[in-house]
């Protein structure tokens, strides 16, 4: 394949990368150095648009320091918690699920797995209604339960996993259920060592997923004791009054923190695609 | 065998009361909150707990953005969650038509609020919504800018107050836009909350009376006048930035002296001080069509309770409470919305309302104040037209965009009927 933008010197191909990346990244800086400003010089230069906008006059902690107070703490513990919990469980499920349809032939299989595609081309809009009423039902609102469970099967993550069992030949399945191994013990040391990328493509989704997870939250469990980041970074705003600085401080926070798994799955990521690989 | 029965009688009121205690001290109640600061909304909570200590309250604190949506999700099942809720004032009779609101007709004494609160709690001559705050439109403006422009400040009498012509004249004096600096700006620029006081003052109802028809008053020809005008501001007069629609991000602009006037809501009394300390500026009535009748926004918070709530003792004694007149002049001291009771305009006369700002809001209540229209299908118009406005701000044609918009609003509001 040949690398974007080959016809252009090398030179010059670097300097137009850069300037894209810096075009895409020119908004976050500005989010995070406007986290670190005092309150009223947020807005003194966002509009006359000059290097002053980018470049703050006086450098401030105030907002980082008033943004991480015990209640954003408590957010950021419950997202990570639900975030990873929502990770293990939808891993398993959704491998168990593709499995399912990638190695077993059983009646209805078309029929069910265009229903698992048709699920995830559903706008979450459209069923919040029925689905609270499920979660009142079962009796989740207000519990992690109510902002876990929802999300651990997805239509896309079954995909995933389907399509990447699909290619495994079956004949290592056969050869497994010849010496003696259970269907479990196929899965779970044959197919899943196998399926790394796919894995680390799984947890990262369902991990942003939960990660960003707003009006569910804001809906099933707003009870103080299990608001979520972005509900906490909401907080910083109403119709009357918006603590920018506060809200620049508390979203950075939220950005890095996202950026600690992909730092963390990247490597095991390439690792994986160079491991594995089927003879 | 007197002192007996005294005894038995004795001990088994003490064994009720204690088990009445008991049973009262869990008596849990959800409270659906507007997501205001913490600091604005819990010392009117607590005082209710020191007040009603048997009753455990949950409060959860919706953003603005959300809350509409949630409240929606909620009462749609039906359930007993939440008990209490905010209610935006011009959706009650969305929120009636629905069944999400109990009729508190019977719990109030509507002889305490003020007429223009009343108005906009009552469906069908019923209470369905306890008023709980209200809000106006001020003129404001920057000395500064105004002082470098030459311009004369209008005068705080409403008597006097600027046409919309007066104001676009000082406000091209202003308007610097090559160096972002502008004449003027609506703090909720894309509302129709802000924006419909502009036809209702050239004298276009906005709905039919009924509340269930949009093609014809929408798109009437005064209406049609009333939004080119606003169109204007920002295509022809160029007085106003385009593609700003965030109120807080208009209230930024005129905070940090980037714009001559601003219409602001009584609460940038307080926001404006406490954010912007340094910032010079003065006051003045909203402005009005020449050709019409001066029209200010009104309306605001108020509470509601859940009908299939299983604590209906204790919802009615919050309302209760939150009702009260001590329990008004704390959530002034806290928020400075306009009060929906009489007895709290009067107690804090010579106090708050001394301020030459507050004389102004309070005689825009009593002459100018209009409700936005009233119908069940409120949220529907609200969204259909704040997209109608948007594309207004930015030169679509205002005949074909209201018509297409009442034509859209038309199609939502026949479930309605």
């Amino acid at each position: 394949m040949r690398a974007p933008f080959a016809w252009l010197p090398t030179g010059l191909r670097y300097l137009t990368m850069a300037l894209i990346a810096l075009a895409l990244l020119l908004p976050l800086y500005w989010m995070l150095i406007s986290s670190l400003r005092p309150s009223d010089e947020i807005f003194r230069y966002a509009t006359d648009f000059g290097w002053r906008t980018f470049f703050p006059e006086d450098l401030t902690l105030e907002h980082w320091i008033g943004a991480l107070d015990a209640g954003y703490l408590r957010a950021i513990g419950n997202s990570l918690f639900v975030a990873f919990s929502t990770v293990v469980l939808g891993i398993l499920v959704n491998s168990l699920a593709g499995f399912a349809f990638a190695v077993f032939d059983f009646p209805g299989r078309t029929v069910l797995f265009v229903c698992v595609l048709a699920s995830f081309m559903m706008p979450f809009e459209a069923m919040v209604l029925p689905l609270y009423h499920l979660v009142r039902f079962l009796g989740w609102t207000d519990s992690y339960k109510a902002l876990i469970m929802p999300e651990v099967a997805s239509g896309f993550i079954i995909f995933l996993f389907r399509q990447f069992f699909v290619g495994i030949p079956r004949e290592l399945f056969e050869a497994a259920r010849i010496d003696g191994a259970t269907w479990w013990q196929a899965y779970w040391r044959i197919a899943m060592p196998l399926t790394g990328p796919t894995i680390a493509t799984a947890a990262l989704m369902l991990f942003i997923l939960q990660w960003e997870a707003f009006f569910w939250p804001l809906v099933a469990a707003s009870a103080p004791d299990y608001v979520v980041v972005q509900v906490a970074i909401a907080r910083h705003s109403n119709l009357e009054t918006t603590d920018w600085g506060g809200m620049f401080a508390a979203s950075s926070i939220a950005v890095l923190m996202a950026l600690i798994p992909f730092l963390a799955f990247q490597r095991y990521y390439v690792r994986t695609i160079v491991q594995s690989g089927v003879k | 065998m007197a002192t007996r029965r005294a005894l038995f009688s004795c001990t088994a009121g003490l064994a009720l009361l204690a088990s009445a205690s008991a049973w009262a001290q869990d008596t849990p109640l959800n409270v659906l909150w507007m997501g205001w600061p913490e600091e604005q909304v819990e010392p009117l909570m607590d005082a209710f707990r020191e007040a009603q200590p048997d009753i455990t309250l949950n409060v959860e604190r919706i953003p603005f953005a959300q809350i509409f949506q949630t409240i929606e999700v909620r009462l749609n099942a039906r359930g007993g969650d939440p008990d209490i809720f905010i209610v935006d004032s011009p959706l009650t009779a969305s929120y009636v038509a629905r069944g999400y609101l109990l009729d508190l007709t019977p719990h109030l004494d509507a002889s305490r609020f003020t007429k223009a609160a009343l108005a906009a709690a009552t469906v069908d001559d019923k209470i369905y919504s306890a008023p709980f705050g209200s809000s106006s439109a001020l003129l404001f403006y920057n000395k500064t800018l105004l002082e470098e422009a030459g311009i004369e400040p209008p005068s705080t009498d409403p008597a006097e107050r600027w046409t919309w012509a007066q104001l676009v004249e000082a406000a091209e004096k202003i308007a610097k836009p090559d160096q972002g600096i502008w004449g003027f700006v609506f703090e909720q620029a894309e509302r129709p909350y802000q924006l419909l006081p502009l036809p209702m003052s050239l004298g276009a109802e906005m709905i039919s009376p009924d509340g269930l028809t949009a093609t014809g008053y929408v798109d009437s020809p005064k209406s049609v006048e009333a939004f080119q005008f606003y169109q204007d501001l920002y295509q022809t007069n160029q007085v106003s930035p385009p593609g700003v629609f965030d109120n807080n991000l208009t209230f930024e602009l005129f905070g940090t002296g980037k714009v001559g006037f601003f219409v602001g809501n009584p609460y940038d009394l307080v926001n404006l001080p406490t954010k912007y300390p340094d910032l010079e500026w003065g006051l003045a009535p909203h402005p009005y069509f020449a050709d019409g009748t001066p029209v200010t926004p009104t309306g605001a918070w108020h509470i509601g309770v859940n009908p299939n709530t299983d604590q209906m003792d204790a919802a009615l004694t919050f309302i209760d409470f939150m009702m009260q007149d001590d329990t008004q002049r704390l959530w002034l001291k806290i928020r400075p919305y306009p009060p929906v009771l009489e007895a709290v305009w009067e107690a804090e006369a010579d106090t708050t309302f001394a301020d030459p700002g507050w004389a102004i809001v309070r005689h825009e209540l009593t002459e100018t104040a209009r409700s936005r229209p009233a119908t069940p299908g409120w949220r529907e118009y609200e969204d259909i037209m704040r997209l109608a406005i948007r594309d207004i701000q930015t030169g679509a044609d205002v005949q074909a965009t209201l018509t297409a918009a009442a034509e859209r609003t038309d199609r939502e509001l026949a479930k309605y009927r």
